[in-house]
This record gives C-alpha cells, structure tokens and sequence, in this order.
C-alpha cells in the first residue's frame, strides 16, 4: 500500500494534533511527527502544510531570535485550529472504522 | 563558527528553493520560507535525520559531529533534500499553491489571429480546469 498517499491525506490533522500538544517550529514538528512513528512524512510537505493551516486561520505564528543562528518560525493551535481538530479527529474516527468493518467483515468477537 | 559553516550550506540550499518560487509574490515567499534556514540545519545536524521521500541522509564518519560534516565536502544537500526544484514543488503544493507555470512565450507577429485565438482558448480551458491541489488535499 502506498502510505505516501494516506498520509497525504491526514497530514492537516497529524500536524494539528502535534501543533496542538505543544507550539513548535518546521523541523521539530517534522520530528515529532517521525517520533510518533511517521516515518515517511517530508520536511518540505509539513512546512507547506503548517503556511496552509496558518493560513487558512487554524494556527497562530511567533517568530523566535537566536543569537546563534538563523530565526525560528514556531506556530500554535488556536481556537478555530481546536475545532478544525476536533471536528477532523471525529471524521477520522468515522472514516478509520468504515474501512476497518470492511476489510474485516467476519471478526468475530471474542 | 560551525553554526556559521552549517549555515552557508544551508543558505545556498535555501537560495536554491526561493528561485524556484519567484514566480510567486515576495510575501508569499517570505511566507512559505521564513525560518527555511533553521529548519535545514537543524535537520542536518539530526543524527537521526530519517531518509525519506527520496532524502538521502547524509554520510559521516560514526561519532563525528554535523560541524565536521559540515567543513568537508561530503554535504550534498540534493541528496539529503533531494532537488532544490522538487523542494520547492513540495513546499508549494502541500502550502495549496498552484504549480509553477511556463514563462508566457513571446508569439511572434506573424502568428496573427491563430496564434491569439489558440491562446485565448487555452486560457479558457487554464481558467475552467479543476484545481489540482483542492483535489490532492
């Protein structure tokens, strides 16, 4: 199964979540996302994905000097990204179990 | 000083990516690519730094440092990014922005009517076509 694909699809929700947990900038989201066991996920698709959800209105952004290097860019969930995640977790769950009691049609309870 | 060094690399990288999006507008630029610089090195110096779509992490001696890695030659940012220009197009199109189009091409005079009216429809059909990434995401 090409999970490239999926993930392509959930990405919006994978990055609120781990937005939502706690504010963070491009690669450490990337990272976190890897940690919980995306491994395939892009650097480039979670930047792109965090400028849309920015835009979009679900996260807020703050930007963090450093005195040794180049600017972090941190983004956090706000209201309208909690209910943006609420309402996706609830899909996911809908959809997870849909696909789930299809492919498996003769589980039987134990 | 080897933050300094890891930044030059980076910097040219990220140079790299920001011509492949100057067809978009100086904010949206500064939009997708603010904060582009940390992000790369930090990804460079992540030992654990996954090879992933098509990523390629890069080789250094096991115990050496991303500062050592980053004095010699050995950082090919093509193969731990992959192509600035696939970069870029990731960047653009998981951030909903349409793909970067041809440069309008110069029709000579002599292409007349046709050459216009070719145009114009093509236009129309540009203008009327499902937009890609709405459909992708």
């Amino acid at each position: 199964m090409d999970t490239t694909q999926l993930l392509k699809g959930v990405l919006d929700v994978a990055v609120l979540a781990v937005v939502a947990d706690e504010d963070g900038y491009g690669y450490d989201v990337v990272r976190r996302l890897r940690a919980a066991g995306l491994h395939e996920v892009g650097d480039a698709s979670v930047y792109g994905a965090l400028r849309r959800l920015y835009s979009s209105g679900a996260l807020t952004s703050y930007v963090v000097p450093s005195d040794e290097g180049p600017h972090r860019k941190y983004y956090g969930v706000n209201a309208q990204g909690r209910a943006m995640l609420e309402a996706q977790r609830k899909d996911w769950h809908e959809f997870a179990s849909t696909l789930t009691s299809l492919l498996e049609p003769e589980e039987v309870s134990r | 000083m080897t933050a300094a060094v890891l930044l030059d690399h980076v910097s040219a990288y990220a140079a790299a990516v920001r011509s492949h999006l100057a067809d978009l507008s100086p904010d949206q630029v500064d939009d997708l690519t603010d904060g582009l610089e940390a992000d790369l090195a930090e990804a460079l110096e992540d030992p654990r730094g996954p090879v992933a779509t098509g990523e390629i992490l890069i080789r250094r001696p096991v115990g050496s440092i991303a500062a050592d890695a980053a004095r010699s030659s050995i950082i090919d940012h093509n193969q731990r990014f992959g192509p600035a220009a696939a970069y870029a197009a990731e960047l653009r199109s998981s951030a909903g922005i349409e793909p970067a189009r041809a440069p309008a091409r110069r029709r000579p005079l002599r292409d007349g009517v046709a050459g216009l009216q070719a145009e114009v429809v093509g236009r129309a059909l540009d203008a009327t076509r499902p937009r890609r990434s709405s459909f992708l995401w």
